[in-house]
């Protein structure tokens, strides 16, 4: 799965990070168990400093999403924490109101915003197959 | 068999190695081409740059003197030139595996959330070749400076003022060429990808085992070799059986080395020459 982060974003990067890769975990895109990329591959990979992709892997292991192992590495956790789904769930509430905002400040009738928002999901169709949960 | 005439590009892009490689896609033929072609490119400049460097040094008088190269088997000529080539063309392998665009933390960046091994890309063999490959020339280094001790032969291992290389000096070539070897390896893998299609992650997939194995590591692997006739052919002895042994496992050594750099360079010339029947 991809991973995208705006550095033109009001949205500090590390919160990107840290909100899709819990909705790749929640969705079950992200295994239990499965093994991370190291944060020098990440940060190298996503033109950050090592030091932003350390602040969401914080995050993200004090949410209970992921165990770092030290030298190991960081896995996804075994059992994700009920609040994970709900956290997500708020998080894309929170990524719908403000486009709906957006959408209205631009005087947008409910026939734009729906034909705009399926423009944007033609161009990121459904993965062919469902994730294995 | 007759060559094409076509653009080297093209013929590199119409290759069926490089399209068995990562598939019909165009685009990810491009990529694979031209970054065999670009290395390649950087090798030759290597090993013509250290040829000439050498050339300057060696006609160059210094102390009144001529400074002579002495590398691989009996420091003869084309034994000079095949060590000063293999040096060159890692050198120039490694400058073009360090040199890429910076990018710029502005926009958007997108990544993948596999993760990459150097285990994942590397031979196994080679890399194993390469750190064993260090490992004789330091025995094979401490028993030459042994050697009169346990045999009592001659202690004339010679000196830098005669024109003969000191005895670490093997040793300490062999451990900069791996671990410059091993450095640039896992800075290739290490280098930015963002998220591909699959048939553009196939070539980055084969452009990184290519840079990694083809290369750095035979060329490495290469040149410990040659540290090893360096150090096995200084082994003194006043035995003639002695010196046989030791010039014959040399010499073999040294042809393993050549047809190493000689196979891969097969290897890479399927991706890039397409002759026409």
């Amino acid at each position: 799965m991809m991973l995208r982060v705006d550095h033109d974003s009001a949205i500090p990067v590390y919160e990107q990070l840290r909100d899709q890769m819990l909705r790749l975990a929640v969705g079950g895109w992200l295994q239990p168990g499965q093994r991370l990329p190291t944060i020098r591959q990440l940060s190298s990979d996503l033109t950050l400093a090592k030091g932003t992709v350390e602040r969401a892997y914080e995050q993200l292991e004090r949410d209970g999403v992921i165990l770092r192992r030290g030298a190991a590495g960081s896995f996804v956790v075994e059992r994700l924490p009920s609040r994970s789904l709900d956290e997500a769930n708020e998080a894309l509430h929170r990524e719908a109101q403000r486009f709906v905002t957006s959408a209205r400040q631009l005087a947008m009738s409910d026939d734009d915003i729906l034909a705009a928002l399926h423009r944007v999901m033609l161009a990121h169709p459904e993965p062919p197959a469902a994730p294995p949960q | 068999m007759r060559w094409s005439t076509e653009p080297r590009a093209d013929r590199a892009r119409n290759n069926p190695a490089a399209s068995n490689l990562v598939g019909a896609d165009p685009a990810a033929r491009r990529l694979l081409a031209a970054y065999a072609l670009r290395q390649r490119a950087y090798r030759r400049a290597g090993a013509v740059l250290v040829l000439l460097a050498a050339l300057t040094v060696q006609v160059a008088p210094r102390s009144g003197s001529v400074f002579e190269v002495r590398l691989g088997v009996g420091g003869s000529f084309w034994t000079n030139v095949v060590a000063l080539v293999f040096a060159g063309s890692l050198a120039g392998a490694i400058v073009a595996e360090l040199h890429h665009l910076r990018r710029r933390r502005t926009g958007v960046h997108t990544a993948e959330l596999a993760t990459r091994h150097f285990d994942d890309y590397a031979s196994r063999r080679l890399h194993l070749g390469l750190w064993v490959g260090v490992l004789c020339v330091g025995v094979i280094a401490v028993l030459a400076a042994a050697w009169p001790a346990l045999v009592g032969g001659s202690t004339d291992l010679g000196s830098e003022s005669e024109g003969v290389w000191p005895l670490w000096l093997p040793v300490v070539a062999s451990l900069l060429v791996a671990g410059a070897v091993e450095l640039t390896a896992r800075r290739v893998i290490g280098r930015p990808r963002p998220a591909l299609r699959p048939a553009m992650r196939s070539a980055d997939e084969q452009v990184r085992r290519m840079a990694v194995n083809s290369s750095l590591l035979t060329r490495g692997v290469a040149l410990v070799l040659l540290a090893l006739t360096w150090a096995v052919i200084r082994i003194p002895s006043e035995d003639a059986a002695v010196t046989v042994a030791a010039n014959t496992v040399a010499g073999l050594v040294f042809v393993a080395a050549v047809l190493l750099v000689v196979r891969s360079g097969r290897r890479d010339a399927g991706v890039l020459e397409v002759p026409t029947s």
